[in-house]
């Protein structure tokens, strides 16, 4: 179990992390989400010890490890660029922890040979790392780093140096790998599908703050922040205020807009101000007047791309509020509803559907 | 891509310094070889024919005496540079931007100042009423000026000092190219910093150490203005010889042997470098 009190570090003047704290634990695919320079690299450079932590304390299975040096940490990173010993061949290369350790040569051979296995690099052993491709190189990192069976892997953006195709099926394997091998991963990404594919748990860092530590689905479905609500998927965000709220029902009032209405059941304080939010794929458009029991606004077309599977439409709302509704091409078919640019419609929505945030 | 030359057009660039080469290097070369085998005249001039009495008299004790003498001044010259060089190359290459660039400058600039006024420099610190024993002699720490000239200590601190920026700038540079994450990673692998250092650090910077203890041995060994200038007359080196044959003693066939007997040495030493350490090879690193 890997716990963070308070890390918080600071380059001059400049807060890179600030007092996160999050408890990751054992055999967990826990990520670490944001755009560059929101410090996620920096707490991964941190529990690796490359770091000296400016405040806060890192503990390992409850054993503060904050002052160690790296080489006295059970833990083990995979570079972004790999970082593989440009001298030594692939097996020299995972064979290394095993040397500077001293271990009996059959010993270093055995172990060396389980993890080639484990990493589909079988044949490879006497290459040289200029000699491998991208995805061979990623495996060769990860087979020296798993070697040691580390109680912590630290993956900084492993997938980005790859091909799109290649960085998706490495993907897999990677998922798969942890699985097998037990260990807990910390992943760092700035992209958002890899995070949602993998991770048991999506921290979500902006400015070096952690803006929301909760599951995949929690951070797509459930975004606390307007941050998260931004960054993650393509979200219409909307100003405006509560009007009333019940246990069942709360009226907001978005601002130039007109009225919409949430089933949720927390009550919230009448004019408070709100941001609502509602991902572009849970609206339809229709020409026909909407069901009593769904939000309904009117909107005028203004841009419209097909891509395939779906279609992206960009309407203009009352007051000049533009938002983004994406219909499935499926569905558009069978009811046989297309819509061209400049035609007025309804943008209709479940009052299950969006999200609350404070403004 | 398309490239940028043909082939055969490209190749056009290689005769101005393929012609430079002949002219300037090889030639010169052939004469001296020449010049070794032939006969010596009384007033100085140079009879060709074939003999080999000038290489013969090299095998005389006094002859290899200094011979020997310059290989041991250019081997010990080495591995002092090398010893001071190796720290100061690796401070700078993991050093910030900003001092990088001031070092850089200090090892620079006096490399770019006329030689001759760096040695007569040197020679007001170091000589009998220099500045470093009018200091001593003045503060009352020795009564007698200290022998720091006119011996092999000043020689060996003249080659030291001339030969610092060529052991340093190769040095830096294999260093420079060492990227940081291996360390890191060398690190994360559970290597101590001793152990990341003779493992990743040290085989990175041999292709410039090697490099730089070539150019540090071949060009101590030929030089002759350092003995000369802060050299007594026990410290002759194959160079103040060669000197004194053709200008001094007018015997240039004698001058050519044993010219051609040092550079026969560098090819070896320079040989045993290409063996060991390909630079047209990219890799840039010794597989240790």
């Amino acid at each position: 179990m890997l716990e963070l009190k308070n890390l918080t570090k600071t380059y001059g003047h400049q807060n890179v992390v600030k007092d996160v704290n999050l408890v990751i634990g054992k055999g967990e695919f826990f990520c670490l989400l944001g755009p560059s320079g929101c410090g996620k690299t920096t707490i991964l450079r941190m529990i690796a010890g490359f770091e000296k932590v400016t405040a806060g304390n890192i503990l390992l299975d409850g054993v503060d490890i904050t002052e160690r040096p790296p080489f006295r940490r059970d833990v083990n990173t995979v570079f972004q660029n790999y970082a593989l010993f440009p001298n030594f061949d692939v097996y020299n290369n995972i064979a290394y922890s095993l040397m500077i350790k001293k271990r009996p040569a059959e010993e270093i051979a055995d172990r060396v040979e389980k993890v080639v296995r484990l990493a589909g690099l079988s044949g490879f052993e006497k290459r040289m790392p200029d000699q491998l491709s991208g995805g061979q190189q990623q495996r060769v990192a990860l087979a020296r780093a798993l070697i040691n069976e580390p109680q912590i892997l630290l993956l900084d953006e492993p997938l980005s140096a790859l091909d799109k195709k290649i960085a998706e099926q490495t993907r897999m394997e990677l998922a798969e790998l942890q699985r097998k091998v037990g260990i807990t991963f910390v992943f760092v990404t700035h992209n958002q599908a890899e995070a949602l594919a993998l991770a048991d748990r999506i921290a979500v860092m902006n400015n070096g703050v952690m803006e929301q530590c909760d599951a995949p689905r929690e951070i797509y479905e459930h975004p606390r922040s307007h941050f998260v609500a931004d960054f993650i998927g393509s979200m219409n965000v909307l100003e405006g205020k509560i009007s009333d709220s019940n246990q069942l029902i709360t009226n907001i009032e978005l601002e130039n807009i007109g009225k919409v209405r949430l089933s949720k059941s927390d009550i919230q304080e009448a004019g408070k101000p709100v941001i609502f939010c509602i991902r572009p794929e849970r609206m339809r458009l229709s020409l026909i007047e909407p069901k009593e029991y769904e939000n309904s606004l009117k909107a005028v077309i203004r841009s419209k791309v097909y891509l395939g599977d779906v279609t992206h439409y960009q309407v203009e709302l009352h007051g000049g509020k533009l938002i983004k509704v994406i219909a499935q091409n499926y569905l558009l078919q069978l009811s046989n509803e297309f819509y061209e640019i400049g035609e007025e419609v309804f943008v209709n929505w479940s009052q299950t559907s969006g999200e609350l945030i404070n403004a | 891509m398309r490239k940028l030359f043909k082939i055969k057009e490209f190749h056009l660039l290689l005769f101005p310094p393929a012609f430079w080469l002949l002219i300037f290097f090889i030639v010169p070369l052939i004469i001296v070889l020449i010049y070794s085998v032939s006969f010596r005249e009384l007033y100085g001039g140079v009879r060709t024919g074939f003999t080999l009495e000038h290489y013969k008299e090299i095998g005389g004790e006094m002859y290899l005496k200094i011979f020997l003498r310059s290989i041991g001044y250019a081997t010990v010259t080495t591995l002092i540079t090398l010893l001071i060089a190796f720290p100061v190359a690796y401070f700078m290459a993991f050093a910030s931007d900003l001092t990088k660039m001031i070092l850089m400058l200090m090892i620079i600039i006096p490399f770019w100042t006329n030689f001759l006024i760096r040695m007569y420099s040197l020679m007001t610190i170091m000589g009998e009423s220099g500045l470093v024993n009018e200091l001593l002699v003045s503060t009352g720490i020795i009564k007698e000026p200290l022998a720091l000239f006119n011996n092999a200590f000043s020689v060996y601190t003249g080659f030291i000092y001339w030969n610092l920026p060529f052991m340093i700038l190769p040095i830096l540079s294999s260093l420079d190219r060492l990227d940081t994450s291996l360390l890191e990673a060398s690190l994360d692998l559970g290597a101590t910093k001793t152990q990341t250092f003779f493992r990743i650090t040290l085989p990175y910077s041999i292709p410039g150490l090697i490099a730089g203890i070539i150019f540090v041995f071949v060009q101590t060994m030929g030089n002759f203005i350092i003995p000369e200038f802060m050299g007594g007359t026990d410290n002759y080196m194959i160079g103040n010889l060669i000197t004194s044959q053709y200008i001094h003693a007018r015997n240039w066939p004698s001058g050519s042997a044993m010219s051609v007997v040092m550079i026969f040495f560098v090819m070896i030493f320079i040989s045993l470098y290409l063996r060991f350490y390909n630079p047209s090879k990219n890799k840039g690193l010794l597989t240790i």
